[in-house]
């Protein structure tokens, strides 16, 4: 039990040392991955993917799952777009941006707890909706023009620091607080690794579920704010797979697929080790038509791995009793 | 205990007359929309149309029949459209290698058999939520059908192959005689077999399902495999109706497939279904995919309607119950 908490605990441990690994194999066949524009630009595209997944993992840790955010992002951006171009000051349309997200997801919530909707039927049709809506509204229009203070974000820097990085920084030391400290944070533990004794221990699980939901949809706005201002159009096909992206990068760094446990370093460290292994594979020169194959096979290891674990500290499958 | 996610804490034994009230629904639904696409299109009710729809959704209808199963074992299989990409393209570039369309056949139905027994077993042995293994498989075996073929279509199957798809045999469409076949055949074993009660046994508590003797991780495996193999059979006929392979064949199939099964009133949850009612599930979902494209709407806003709608049929089915429940209290 010792040695099991022991390699639990130095998972991110494992991870950082795999990120390493990769990292100085594809320097020595290519020095330019080492250089601090790419590493810079690596972080960059880690920051939303970071902030997005740890949406992702609270609701994983509450049992559920999210297919719909990465139609969720790509509406979040049009509309930040869309906002920034009819002249609202840059701090309004921002947080109409999360607000919106957070409406969407507990929007989503209330559908799972109140009408019994598995979560994965009830993300896919949304899935549908959104991508649909999208299409419709815009007519797959790009939307251009944009004003020059909608990149402060995307593009602005604090000493130094790029301010996507900055942010990520901020929400993942925020999400690690909720998590471990606030009375929320720790029913959305319980709720995940045991409704009934949660309900009987006197939390509100719906309630629970509904809360865990909206905050992971103000995540997916920051997200989509923290991606959408690096460009200076917004195409109708952005965040296509993110949801995929978002469940690896969770499930990578330890969260339990079952619900119930969950790191939000583990999460970051996850988002890391892909976004590495997708630029690796490009500097490798694999083609990008095989990315969507590789991140299905990983996502399959991670899951296998993490099994692995629950299965050796239960004694039996995955069924808990 | 904790089976399945979300499922009710206090969940009672379900009546099967709310699922029955479903499927009249249904039905009524069908008709109602058969009425409405004939008055609002020409021609609607023409033969060739009619001829149309069917070839053109019976690839979806032959995923929907292990769907059922699938579904009823409170699982679910999202890979299917991945596993037709997958399988049409290995269809294709085999018979473009070797020019042996027999073996390429025999290759095809092998991947998929075995794609599916991937799915079953890590659901079945290594009890994996069917949900993430077929998500993740989803896109592993459509992003092997993208990496194998780079996006492009391959072409250069034989003229003969072509019957498959394009063929009459008694009037109708070929590819209709092989669904009645198999739908028979589901149907015959859902009825009549144990391995048919096992499913909805399992459906209903997969653990005393085990403790009644159940081989339920078997159970997955078979069902599992069953599902690939049907949908190296759709490939096949998608391949050959179109005389192309192209790695975004099957996109969209997994949701029409599980549209029919819940709106032909299996529950998403496991245990109750019929066969019947998926035959019912799939010409709906077929009349509406087929009279919203022939009344000129946008296949975009055609995804809205059909996602909506798989929502509401959802919602309705898992609270009917509950919600006559209180009804009926509030009439007293």
């Amino acid at each position: 039990m010792q040695r099991m908490r022991k390699y639990i605990g130095s998972r991110e441990a494992i991870i950082a040392v795999l990120i390493m690994a990769i990292a100085v194999g594809i320097s020595a066949v290519n020095p330019t991955f080492a250089a601090w524009s790419n590493i810079q630009d690596i972080l960059m595209n880690v920051s939303y993917i970071t902030i997005a997944a740890l949406g992702m993992t609270i609701i994983i840790i509450t049992g559920g799952i999210d297919t719909s955010s990465g139609a969720c992002l790509a509406l979040l951006s049009l509309v930040c777009g869309q906002l920034a171009k009819s002249g609202l000051p840059v701090i309004a349309y921002f947080v109409i941006t999360v607000l919106i997200g957070m409406v969407l997801s507990a929007l989503s919530g209330v559908i799972i707890v109140k009408l019994n909707v598995p979560s994965m039927i009830c993300t896919l049709c949304l899935y549908n909706i959104f991508r649909g809506g999208i299409l419709v509204v815009t007519g797959g229009k790009w939307i251009t023009g944009l004003p020059d203070t909608f990149n402060v974000i995307g593009k602005g820097t604090t000493f130094g620091v790029p301010n996507s990085i900055v942010i990520m920084i901020i929400v993942l030391i925020v999400v690690v607080l909720f998590l471990v400290r606030t009375e929320l944070g720790r029913n959305i533990y319980a709720v995940g690794s045991n409704a009934s004794a949660a309900r009987l221990a006197g939390i509100n699980v719906n309630r629970t579920i509904i809360a865990a939901w909206a905050i992971s949809g103000m995540l997916l706005g920051i997200a989509s704010i923290v991606y959408c201002t690096r460009y200076t159009t917004i195409q109708t096909n952005v965040g296509e797979n993110l949801h995929l992206t978002l469940i690896a990068a969770s499930v990578i760094g330890g969260t339990n697929i079952l619900g119930g446990s969950g790191k939000p370093m583990g999460t970051f460290f996850g988002a890391l080790l892909l976004t590495i292994i997708r630029t690796a594979l490009l500097f490798l020169k694999v083609s990008t038509y095989w990315d969507q194959a590789v991140q299905g096979a990983l996502i399959l290891v991670a899951i296998l791995i993490g099994m692995l674990h629950i299965h050796r500290r239960t004694g039996k499958g995955g069924v808990k009793i | 205990m904790k089976i399945g996610r979300h499922t009710d804490q206090n969940a009672t034994v379900r009546k099967p007359e709310i699922r029955y009230i479903n499927v009249k629904i249904v039905f009524a639904l069908l008709v109602f929309s058969i009425v409405l696409m004939s008055l609002i299109t020409d021609n609607f009710l023409s033969v060739k149309n009619l001829t149309n729809m069917t070839r053109n959704f019976m690839e979806t209808a032959l995923l929907a029949l292990p769907m059922t199963f699938i579904i009823l074992t409170n699982a679910i299989d999202l890979s299917v459209g991945g596993t037709v990409a997958m399988c049409a393209i290995i269809l294709a570039k085999i018979n473009l290698a070797t020019g042996n369309l027999t073996l390429a056949v025999t290759l095809t139905l092998l991947v998929g058999a075995l794609g599916g027994a991937l799915n079953g077993y890590l659901v079945g042995y290594k009890r994996i939520p069917s949900f993430i293994v077929t998500l993740a498989t989803m896109y592993l075996f459509g992003g092997i059908a993208q990496g194998l073929s780079e996006a492009e279509t391959l072409t250069g199957l034989p003229e003969s192959f072509r019957m498959l798809g394009n063929g009459f045999f008694l009037h109708m469409p070929m590819q209709f005689w092989i669904f009645v076949f198999f739908a028979i055949l589901f149907s015959f074993v859902l009825r009549r077999m144990r391995y048919g009660r096992n499913l909805r046994v399992i459906g209903f508590n997969p653990e005393s399902a085990e403790y009644a003797g159940i081989h339920v991780a078997q159970t997955h495996l078979i069902n599992y495999t069953v599902s690939g193999l049907m949908a190296a059979l759709a490939a096949l006929i998608f391949v050959s109706r179109i005389s192309a392979a192209k790695s975004n064949a099957g996109i969209g199939y997994e949701t029409d497939a599980i549209m029919a099964v819940v709106l032909g009133g299996t529950s998403i949850s496991g245990g109750y279904g019929s066969i019947e009612g998926t035959i019912v599930g799939i010409m709906l979902v077929g009349v509406i995919r087929n009279g919203l494209t022939l009344a000129r709407v946008s296949s975009e806003t055609t995804t809205i309607l059909l996602g909506m709608l798989l929502l509401l049929t959802i919602i309705f089915s898992e609270n009917a119950k509950a919600w006559i429940k209180k009804f009926k209290k509030e009439k007293n």
